[in-house]
């Protein structure tokens, strides 16, 4: 049979067979518009706060009124017992604590330095920096205020006031994910990670199927080849649809060139479509597949290191990791098309993608060639 | 109801499958988790500094830098360029320039300003950098405003409740367990259950239940459950130990809990199984519902930020109310009455079955219905 023959039985199999077009198409769709939903909002704002009011004094509403006004945090409630307050936060109903001291008003006139308290929910990551970053902007605002009135009264130009109490301080400039959203910042890497799972998944059940019907295909290098094809065929279309309509309907920033995220990516297609024409071989029926593969999906993502710097995990897991296409896959993805990297800055991410497609290509060759011996259920 | 319990194990006995799935995940997978996050403290994150001032105040800061715990100064560019480049190639998670003439302008008192730029594409990490450059940053400053006799009037101090040592990997780690062991539940569950199904040999299961509907399902789910149940509170406390973390509240509701949600999540199974009678739709259907359900759940980003159908979606679902259960047991000390309305949402998935009996009961007497793939 030709190559061209091969690619398109495999296309029209792949395309016809209900199983697997309801996942490699079916389900990467929906779980690419269907996974970003939760973070749709990017930045967590308007999260409640109760303020303990221990001072009751004029200053202190007035950085209450201060607090209200920040965009991160609401006022839930002015309370006097900070037990109350701590109770409220166990309950979920407040994210954090403003506690305002005793003595706050007759502090700032005696220009004695005053501490505000900012309590936060640290058992969830984003509520805590979102909550505390609320308070803590809204506490700046006031004091910075407050060295402006002293300048005032001390007949000095009003220049730089926000820095005069800091003799030294940092302008912030965000590099590449502007509003700091969380969508941002997970997304490009989740549909990464939905392409290579829906498509192992799908791969993997045509393996298992034929071998199920008894089917025994040549194990030539070309039909694995031109069959390969087939799915790559389908994977760039479905990139197409991601960068172009997944990233429209969400407003996803990029800074990276679309025909780039294609030359980097190609590797990481070969290395998904070989990888699952070997599991084919190991599947004896086509569900197992789905079965390992959504098990298998939320280590993958913690594996690729972006969620938690690798740096941190211990050295047999970062090993595992390398294996999975999805880690450099990742990790070149998001450099070049969130981060604007050129090809070469990414590099190493290339290279190591184009090891994993030769290294999976040899294992599917050999695994077609030993036959179906090799089958766990 | 005994010849099904008995069916049942000869058949988990020959299926290597189920062995897997069964055995030796629940204990391997989250093995694996814990790992991840085992490590305690995170090592430096590196950075970079450009030093256009070359000042005995400009070493200090970068001295400073270095000597943050979270921070390392990895390199020093020669400019701007190269310092983008090593952000992008991944060398540095963020840029420090300190300008030319900083240490004069702030010995004049004119506050100069340092430029801090930093990698929030990945939030995460890049977050950690800003924090603790500008922490560092704000404690040199603050040795000379002593000096010039200026501090802030008012400042905040952090207090992270329930976390004192922001360490959220761990914190992380339960729940992300968890949510493996849920999937697999359901996962096993479907499996058990549309495999039947699938190979026609569903007629020799209600056989062995004398034809009846709820033996069936009962003497085939009951092993399961009781063993999901126990091997997940087993894995669940022993994680916890590992990851030396301790129980705030009560530990009772928090295993309670865990029971209950793995009721519902057999519950969900068996329902899609009824409702599709088919083994692979069912388990592509569950695998919409449960596999995005972290995502849902307010672990990560928090429910209370979340928008339109999202919202609504993250309070249907099981995964997100045994979450909020743990955590507020396992972390927060949450009193029972806020931990209740979560353990309460459970209990309907378990009936949820009931809703499709009908249909169980024709896809398991009409063979005609079976071998679907």
């Amino acid at each position: 049979m030709s190559a061209w023959r091969i690619f398109l039985d495999e296309l029209r199999a792949a395309l016809t067979d209900r199983g697997v077009v309801i996942i490699i198409l079916g389900g990467s769709i929906l779980y690419a518009l269907f996974y970003p939903l939760p973070y749709q909002a990017q930045v967590a704002t308007g999260l409640p706060v109760v303020v303990v009011d221990q001072d009751a004094s004029a200053s202190s509403r007035e950085l209450i009124r201060r607090a209200a006004a920040v965009e991160e945090i609401r006022i839930i409630g002015v309370i006097a017992e900070p037990r109350e307050a701590e109770a409220l936060v166990r309950e979920m109903r407040a994210a954090g604590i403003l506690q305002i001291p005793p003595d706050f008003e007759r502090d700032i006139l005696r220009r004695q330095p005053v501490q505000v308290g900012a309590f936060g929910n640290a058992a969830f990551m984003v509520l805590y920096s979102q909550v505390v970053t609320g308070m803590v902007n809204a506490v700046q605002s006031f004091s910075a205020d407050i060295v402006r009135q002293r300048q005032l009264e001390e007949g000095r130009a009003d220049l730089f006031a926000d820095t005069l109490a800091e003799p030294l301080a940092a302008d912030l400039h965000e590099l590449f994910n502007p509003d700091g959203g969380y969508a941002n910042y997970v997304v490009p890497a989740v549909l990464i990670l939905i392409l290579q799972q829906t498509f192992l998944i799908g791969i993997g059940m045509m393996g298992a199927g034929r071998r199920e019907q008894g089917l025994r295909r040549p194990a030539r290098l070309i039909d694995l080849l031109a069959s390969g094809a087939a799915y790559l065929l389908l994977l760039v279309l479905l990139l197409g649809f991601y960068l172009l309509v997944v990233y429209e309907v969400f407003g996803f920033p990029r800074y990276g060139r679309v025909i780039e995220v294609y030359w980097l990516l190609l590797p990481f297609f070969l290395a998904v479509i070989f990888l699952g024409q070997a599991l084919g071989q190991l599947f004896r029926s086509r569900e197992t597949a789905m079965q390992v593969m959504m098990l298998l999906s939320l280590p993958a993502i913690f594996l690729a290191g972006f969620a938690w710097p690798s740096e941190i995990m211990p050295a047999p897991l970062v090993w595992l990791g390398q294996l999975i296409p999805s880690t450099p896959g990742i990790d070149g993805f998001i450099r070049v098309y969130q981060m604007g990297a050129s090809l070469d800055e990414a590099r190493p991410a290339q290279i190591h993608l184009w090891l994993l497609a030769g290294a999976y290509l040899a294992l599917a060759w050999g695994t077609a060639r030993i036959g179906p011996r090799a089958a766990v259920s | 109801m005994r010849s099904v319990l008995g069916r049942e194990w000869r058949r988990f006995c020959a299926t290597p499958r189920l062995w897997l799935l069964v055995v030796l995940v629940p204990v391997l997978l989250p093995a694996v988790l814990v790992t991840v996050f085992l490590e305690r403290t995170p090592s430096d994150l590196p950075v970079a500094v450009l030093d256009y001032d070359q000042s005995h105040l400009s070493r200090q800061i970068s001295r400073t830098l270095d000597a943050t715990p979270g921070i390392r100064v990895q390199r020093y560019p020669a400019d701007l360029q190269a310092a983008g480049s090593a952000v992008r190639r991944g060398e540095v998670f963020a840029v420090v320039a300190l300008p030319p003439d900083l240490h004069r302008d702030v010995l004049r008192g004119q506050a100069p300003r340092i430029q801090l730029f930093y990698n929030r594409q990945m939030l995460t990490a890049g977050n950690v950098v800003m924090r603790e450059v500008r922490t560092a940053i704000a404690t040199v400053g603050a040795g000379i405003g002593v000096d010039q006799g200026v501090f802030p009037p008012v400042r905040t101090e952090n207090h992270p409740l329930f976390n004192p040592g922001l360490d959220f990997a761990r914190f992380l780690a339960l729940p992300l367990i968890a949510t493996l062991l849920h999937i697999l539940v359901v996962v096993v569950a479907i499996d058990v259950t549309g495999r039947e199904l699938r190979e026609g040999t569903a007629g020799g299961w209600l056989g062995a239940a004398d034809q009846r509907l709820g033996p069936a399902l009962l003497g085939k789910l009951l092993p399961y459950f009781a063993w999901f149940s126990l091997a997940g509170v087993g894995v669940l406390a022993l994680s916890v130990d590992l990851l030396g973390l301790e129980v705030r509240g009560s530990a009772l509701l928090w295993l309670g809990g865990w029971v209950a949600f793995t009721a519902a999540c057999m519950g969900l199974g068996v329902f899609l199984t009824g409702l599709f009678g088919n083994l692979r739709m069912a388990t592509s259907v569950a695998s919409v519902v449960i596999s995005p359900a972290f995502a849902y759940s307010g672990m990560t980003f928090p429910t209370m930020a979340m928008e339109g159908f999202a919202r609504f979606w993250s309070t249907v679902l099981p995964l997100g109310h045994y979450l909020n259960l743990q955590t507020g047991q396992l972390a927060m000390g949450a009193p029972l009455a806020s931990s209740l309305p979560h353990l309460l949402w459970l209990l309907p998935f378990v009936g949820l079955p009931l809703l499709v009996a009908g249909r169980w009961r024709r896809l398991l007497a009409e063979p005609a219905r079976w071998g679907a793939r």
